[in-house]
């Protein structure tokens, strides 16, 4: 990709995160105003109208975006209503929470899913290959808020080994990050094993074969790279997708992520906080994306030519 | 498809029937005969249960299960109101497969004809339909879901419309690519030859082609907007009280959840055990629409 192809990309990603945010600033103003919310029942119409007008919700909708643009342009996205501090230092001290617990669990979810599918791959039909099937397909379709409560059930009620819910050392993260996996985990052994299957039958591996290459050598080494074209394309879906099973999950333990973070301001209608919010998570998807078309060349040298 | 094998007469005799390709799938099998149950369970649900889902015996609260001495409806064991946890199971399969398959099919019909016409006719509009299903693909779906819904209110129908909508970009991608691609194919050009118009050469000729490819994705999509229905009405943003969904009843069931373990436990397993089976279906129908890999469906010795 040359620099004026990323400088394009670049662009459409920013112009797309324009988009977006003004259809969610339009929408979230749709929910209702939070001064009723906000201020005691017996507050007075005086009251409630100092604060819409010092919150500038008695503007024009295309006034308030107009000023929210300027401001973000600056990197000053709001003040939060209930925080009463700025919504960008709330949303950043929650959200490396949130991307540590992703990180952690894609980069099990991968590890994972290359030995289970090459090994599946390696045989296919074979015990272990249908049990690896059955088991990524199972978690594929697991309810992520149901593990976690049953895993809370098992590890934390019942066998007291693991907090119910909460931040802190390393016990608080293995029910979190072990029912988060779960999901990506299943769709990438399939993917991984799909690819080594048709790897293992082209004749590239079947050179390598003849010229004495070793079985682990072989799949590890010259299989494995076919499979990571794909793997690479759908990492971007897992990470749109694990943003909303973080929601989920981070409800069920407390977790202080932004997916937490982001339900209550929903719910206590703490404007700035949602838009940041939201803006740090598309940013942080479209980032990733951006990587990703910057692996492929890497990868794959045909599509050198193509982008 | 089947009905239309590139080399008719050497593949009739090797080609078995779906039927019978599905007989020598035993997951398929269970998958389907799964989905009967929960067909089952529904038709119940809407009829003879309709009364016990819902009445109210103090007596019996928090019954655990496996019982068997107790009336049938309490083999599940039953809830903090003493209602059977058995029949609000079947109960709950209503709205739980309604919404999942009326979004799906809402955001199969809607994207496969934007995908269709996009990758037909091209041009400015085609290009901005796919820029759109960019944009939306790129998205926290459950996130944005979330927002709409508590803005519009948690109704059936806004959850069917916000999830259909989520789910159409994969529909107007794939439809678009497909019909790039087939567009070029020979008897396409033959038909155009022949005078067939723009809508004849579509829905005659483009469509069934790539019908089964747009089919396995919905499959796989009834088991995916099932997780999201479920994630979302246990986030209370779904399908409201006194309805009922499994996903709710995960919810329900969480504040007793070191009592009634039963509560939590039921619901989700028939959440998970029914997306099982649309994904298995799903694997199932791409491989026996697959000419390169039906065989893997036929007895052994009959390669084709």
């Amino acid at each position: 990709m040359s620099l004026n192809q990323l400088l394009q990309r670049v662009l459409q990603s920013v112009l797309t995160l324009i988009g977006l945010m003004l259809v969610v600033f339009v929408l979230i103003r749709l929910t209702g105003s939070p001064v009723n919310l906000f201020l005691p029942l017996d507050a007075s119409d005086e009251m409630r109208e100092a604060l819409t007008a010092q919150l500038g919700l008695d503007q024009p909708l295309g006034v308030q975006f107009g000023r929210w643009f300027a401001d973000a342009a600056r990197l000053d996205l709001g003040a939060s209503l209930w925080h009463s501090r700025p919504a960008a230092e709330v949303v950043l001290e929650a959200l490396p929470h949130t991307l540590a617990l992703g990180a952690i669990v894609l980069t099990l979810a991968t590890l994972g899913a290359v030995v289970v599918g090459a090994l599946a791959a390696f045989r296919p039909h074979g015990l272990f290959d249908r049990l690896a099937s059955a088991g990524s397909l199972m978690g594929a379709s697991v309810p992520d808020f149901w593990i976690a409560l049953m895993a809370v059930l098992l590890f934390a009620v019942s066998l007291h080994w693991l907090p119910t819910s909460g931040y802190g050392g390393a016990q608080y993260w293995v029910l979190p990050v072990a029912t988060l996996v779960f999901r990506p985990f299943g769709v990438l052994v399939q993917i991984v094993r799909g690819s080594m299957i048709a790897a293992f039958t082209a004749p590239y591996i079947r050179t390598a074969r003849a010229k004495g290459a070793q079985n682990r050598r072989v799949i590890f080494v010259h299989a494995l790279r076919n499979a990571l074209l794909p793997m690479v394309t759908v990492a971007g879906d897992l990470a749109a997708q694990l943003a909303g099973g973080v929601t989920v999950i981070e409800t069920v333990f407390g977790w202080p992520g932004i997916g937490k973070l982001m339900i209550d301001a929903i719910l206590q209608r703490d404007f700035a906080v949602l838009q940041a919010g939201i803006l740090a998570v598309a940013a942080v998807i479209v980032l990733i994306n951006i990587v990703i078309d910057l692996l492929y060349p890497l990868i794959d040298p045909r599509v050198r030519g193509q982008t | 498809m089947l009905s239309a094998p590139e080399n008719p007469e050497a593949l009739v005799a090797a080609t078995p029937s779906l039927a019978q390709m599905l007989w020598r799938d035993s997951l398929a099998v269970a998958a389907l005969v799964w989905l009967a149950v929960v067909a089952v369970a529904l038709v119940a649900g809407l009829t003879v249960l309709r009364e016990s889902s819902v009445s109210v015996q103090l007596v019996a609260r928090n019954l655990a299960p496996f019982d068997f001495q107790r009336d049938v409806l309490q083999w599940l064991g039953t809830d903090s109101l003493g209602r059977s946890v058995l029949a609000r199971l079947c109960g709950a399969a209503g709205p739980a497969l309604a919404v999942a398959f009326s979004a799906v099919g809402l955001s199969l019909v809607l994207g496969t004809g934007l995908g269709l016409l996009s990758g037909y006719f091209g041009g400015l509009a085609g290009k901005v339909i796919l820029r759109t299903a960019d944009m939306i693909v790129g998205f926290p779906t459950l996130l944005l879901a979330l927002v709409v819904l508590y803005i519009f209110g948690p109704s059936v129908s806004n959850l069917v419309i916000v999830l259909a909508v989520t789910r159409m970009p994969g529909y107007v991608r794939l439809a678009h690519a497909e019909v790039m691609e087939v567009r070029e194919r020979l008897f396409v050009d033959a038909a155009r030859a022949l005078g067939a118009g723009h809508t004849r050469l579509i829905l005659t000729h483009i469509l069934p082609i790539v019908a089964p490819t747009l089919l396995t994705l919905a499959s796989l999509n009834l088991a995916m907007v099932m997780l999201i229905e479920a994630g979302l009405s246990f986030l209370g943003l779904g399908i409201q009280p006194p309805s009922m969904s499994w996903g709710l009843m995960v919810a329900q069931g969480r504040a007793y959840l070191a009592q009634a373990w039963w509560l939590t436990c039921f619901p989700g397993l028939a959440i998970m055990l029914t997306t099982m089976a649309f994904n298995l279906l799903a694997s199932w129908f791409r491989t026996a629409t697959d000419p390169q890999q039906r065989w893997r469906l036929q007895p052994r010795g009959t390669k084709t």
